[in-house]
């Protein structure tokens, strides 16, 4: 049986992992001079 | 009571303050005597007895705030911003609803306080994270449920228990008083069981009045978010098929509709929230850090790894699905699509099969909501029948402050369902 403080370490460690894979999809050249804010004024 | 009868097998409520609902109850009856017997709808209570179930991690004064959490609490003095309108207003509140731990699922489970149980089959997901206030709606425990949503946590819960469940616009409602998941995707919304009550209250809630919403789509022209329905499961599929039939019947034009990288909208948002999630809870994470559920302690530790650069590239790139989906519905009044693509799963299965292929529930069960829970605008699930006994819910999403075309068309699905 897992201990469950390895078991949550191992999911903090998975789900790292896969946001820093789904980041590095998100190209940085794509987004320069794109503030970082959105709002209503961004559907006109 | 139907409370009494029901909450111990569906779990809606993790307090109940019978007492003080006695008492508001016997306020409304003087209230009433003392305006007569003929007197019509006091319009400045328009909820005047109504019994409502608040989440959680919405403060109510007199009541304590667990979020869910194994031992998190706070004990307010004030009621949150909502629950003082809607105290004014003349509901009733009967109790805390349950909700996953700090509002951080989509299922209803809740390894601390037990999980919530869905009426229609008390062996099934309720849907979360806005749990007990949707199944005490659909227990007929209340009236009105008063939840939030951050990446769908009003519209699977009301899909999944069969009621009616409003997202509104961001900021359209105060979150004052309320335990955030994630600052910039939060909107706290009402449940209920049909369209004109759950508007009705969205209404106390956001400070305003606004007409009922009326069942009229003719000359609506509405997207239909056909890779979404391809996610869905057959009877889910089907039942938004002949709900799209009904539309038509009544006068709205329904064209497919291509819409932005749904992959990525996907991405986005799970860092977006992340980031938040770990600012949140970052005051006492470090010292309450192993009393979390290890799945939750999954979402929000990874956030203070992630650092301000990626979280600041994802909300670019949010901003960019946000301008790529406003271009995508030009011409449309509103977009509809599944708001679960499956019925309610079993609560012992950690796995799902659609369409022949295994899923993990959490992210089946997200997978038709999350993409537009970054948009700004208004997002509604509404009831479209039943099969085999479990509700199919369809989802109506509408550009910023379009709550009245959106409750309009769930209106018009409801008149007809």
């Amino acid at each position: 049986m897992l201990d469950p403080r390895d078991d949550a370490d191992a999911q903090v460690a998975a789900e790292l992992a896969e946001l820093e894979a789904l980041a590095a999809e998100l190209a940085e050249d794509e987004v320069e001079g794109v503030p970082p804010v959105a709002g209503p004024q961004d559907w006109e | 009571m139907v409370v009494e009868r029901s909450n111990p097998t569906i779990n809606a409520y993790l307090h109940l303050d019978p007492e003080g609902a006695r008492a508001a109850a016997a306020e409304q009856d003087a209230i009433d005597a003392a305006r007569g017997a003929t007197a019509s709808a006091d319009p400045k209570r328009p909820l005047a007895g109504m019994p409502i179930c608040v989440k959680d991690i919405i403060d109510v004064a007199g009541m304590p705030t667990t979020a869910g959490g194994a031992g998190w609490i706070r004990h307010p003095e004030a009621d949150a911003t909502v629950v003082a309108r809607l105290r004014a207003a003349g509901a009733i509140v009967v109790g805390k609803g349950n909700t996953n731990e700090f509002a951080c699922g989509i299922d209803g489970r809740n390894p601390h306080q037990g999980d919530c149980r869905n009426p229609h089959d008390p062996e099934r997901l309720s849907g979360g994270s806005s749990s007990g206030p949707a199944a005490a709606v659909a227990s007929g425990m209340v009236q009105a449920g008063i939840g939030t949503d951050t990446s769908g946590s009003i519209r699977v819960p009301a899909a999944l228990c069969g009621v009616v469940g409003i997202r509104p616009t961001r900021g359209l409602v105060p979150a004052a008083g309320v335990v955030p998941l994630a600052w910039s995707l939060d909107s706290v919304g009402p449940l209920a069981a049909d369209v004109s009550t759950a508007a009705r209250v969205l209404d106390v809630m956001a400070g305003r009045e606004r007409p009922a919403p009326r069942p009229q789509v003719r000359g609506m022209r509405i997207g239909l978010a056909t890779e979404l329905v391809d996610l869905a499961e057959e009877p889910v599929a089907e039942a938004i098929g002949d709900t799209v039939d009904q539309l038509r019947e009544q006068g709205a034009e329904v064209v497919d509709v291509a819409l932005p990288d749904l992959a990525r909208a996907t991405a986005i948002h799970r860092i977006v929230q992340c980031c938040e999630v770990a600012g949140v809870h970052a005051p006492w994470f470090a010292e309450q850090r192993d009393r979390y559920a290890p799945e939750v302690r999954a979402r929000i530790e990874p956030g203070y790894r992630l650092g301000s650069e990626i979280y600041l590239r994802a909300q670019r790139h949010r901003l960019l699905f946000t301008r790529a989906f406003a271009t995508a519905i030009r011409g449309l009044d509103a977009v509809v699509a599944p708001a679960s693509p499956v019925l309610a799963p079993r609560i012992a299965d950690e796995e799902i099969t659609v369409r022949g292929e295994r899923r993990r529930t959490r992210p089946a069960l997200l997978s038709c909501v999350a993409v537009f829970s970054q948009l700004d605008g208004p997002a509604v699930s509404v009831p479209i029948g039943l099969h085999e006994g479990l509700p199919v819910g369809l989802q109506v999403i509408g550009r910023p402050h379009a709550e009245d075309v959106v409750l309009g068309i769930a209106a018009a699905v409801e008149a007809a369902s």
